[in-house]
């Protein structure tokens, strides 16, 4: 059960204890005390929009904690996920600097705490600030590198436990910091469901939990709840390459 | 140095000052169709700026190339790998003549660690290509192989 502690919000971002961890946010207290000015904090369940695909844009969400599922309509009307954003990501930045329709549905995976700017504030801070876009540009450009990654994955009709072999080692990169785990495990928070993740994967439900169960057998995963763990990741990895 | 200023995605979101400091590196070339103008794996010696012609991104999959978007005059490509000192991940060809703009990567580099006001111009000129790119992941084909899954 979550504490009252998990619950709480983080107010000040001059403040933050997790300023130096987030890409977005470790900046000069100058410009993070405008940051504060322009910022409005909320804190929302799983579940919550915070953007809908295809809506004017009002504005970026700052993921202080948290993450959150970007997904998408594609060509043949279907459902899927685009990625995963991580807590220190900003939310919806081609849609306000291009002044397009967010291109994206953003919804939170577990309860997060997002600062949320308007559009007009967020051009004006990042003409204000060079290290703003200096935090933009590189956002960008990982999110576009990401894009293409993925692309020339599903390209590349990899079977589905070398799909979600791969995606838990890109889950792998943000490991969970407070897990019990035993020598040498990585811990993962995943509150993807089963069907999420064969969205993600291009596959079936079934075939998801067919491989996952299989992968469990061999010892290379341990599942408790939320809290998945990678026992073997040069398993993972030799079938992610294979 | 070009009397006339050029106009491109970039330098129409830089100040003159900047523009013309850039002018003083280009070099303008014509190159032939089919010219590889950039090669995925491989990290660019320039930012090619499009001036004339129209070029091709290709991503290399397993299945072979995957054309991902076709481009006019007035594209710049390179950014992101100046920006990330990374390998490009596409290859850039041209379709027909295309006249084309060399500026060295590391002037430009250079010139925005002196100007980091350039980067704000940079986030406007990649947000543009990140939604093409993800244009193009919401358009891909996504069915996987189910004999190779059992």
């Amino acid at each position: 059960m979550a504490s009252a502690d998990h619950f709480r919000i983080i107010e000040n971002c001059l403040k933050c204890p997790l300023k130096e961890d987030r890409l977005f946010c470790d900046l000069p207290d100058d410009v993070l005390q405008d940051l504060q000015e322009i910022k409005a904090t909320s804190f929302y369940p799983k579940g919550a929009l915070l953007s809908l695909e295809g809506q004017p844009p009002r504005g970026v969400y700052i993921l202080c904690t948290g993450r959150a599922k970007l997904s998408s309509t594609s060509a043949d009307g279907k459902s899927i996920i685009l990625r995963i954003a991580e807590p220190g990501e900003v939310l919806g930045l081609t849609a306000v600097i291009g002044n397009t329709p967010y291109e994206a549905t953003a919804e939170i995976l577990e309860p997060t705490q997002a600062n949320f700017i308007s559009r007009q504030d967020f051009m004006r801070f990042l003409d204000k600030y060079s290290n703003v876009g200096m935090k933009v540009a590189h956002q960008l450009t990982h999110n576009c590198r990401c894009a293409y990654e993925e692309v020339r994955s599903l390209g590349l009709s990899k079977s589905v436990p070398e799909k979600i072999a791969r995606l838990l080692l890109q889950w792998s990169e943000h490991p969970l910091a407070v897990a019990k785990k035993k020598p040498g495990e990585i811990a993962l928070r995943v509150t993807l469901t089963q069907e999420e993740i064969a969205q993600f994967v291009g596959s079936s439900r079934e075939t998801v939990s067919r491989v996952l169960s299989d992968f469990r057998k061999k010892g290379w995963l341990r599942i408790s709840g939320a809290t998945w763990f990678i026992a073997n990741k040069p398993a993972l990895e030799k079938l992610s390459n294979a | 140095m070009n009397a006339v200023p050029k106009s491109n995605e970039l330098y129409d979101l830089l100040a003159p000052e900047l523009r013309l400091e850039l002018a003083g590196y280009e070099e303008v070339k014509t190159v032939p169709a089919a010219t590889r103008l950039m090669t995925c794996g491989r990290i660019p010696a320039h930012l090619i700026i499009l001036e004339r012609g129209s070029v091709e991104v290709l991503l290399q999959t397993a299945n072979g190339m995957l054309s991902t978007v076709v481009n006019g005059g007035g594209k710049v490509f390179g950014l992101r790998e100046a920006l990330s000192g990374t390998a490009s991940e596409a290859d850039i060809v041209a379709l027909n003549e295309c006249q084309v703009t060399l500026v060295p990567q590391r002037r430009f580099t250079a010139l925005v660690e002196q100007h980091p006001e350039i980067y704000a111009a940079l986030a406007r000129v990649l947000s543009a290509d990140l939604r093409i790119a993800q244009d193009l992941l919401r358009r891909a084909p996504r069915k996987s192989s189910s004999a190779k899954s059992k």
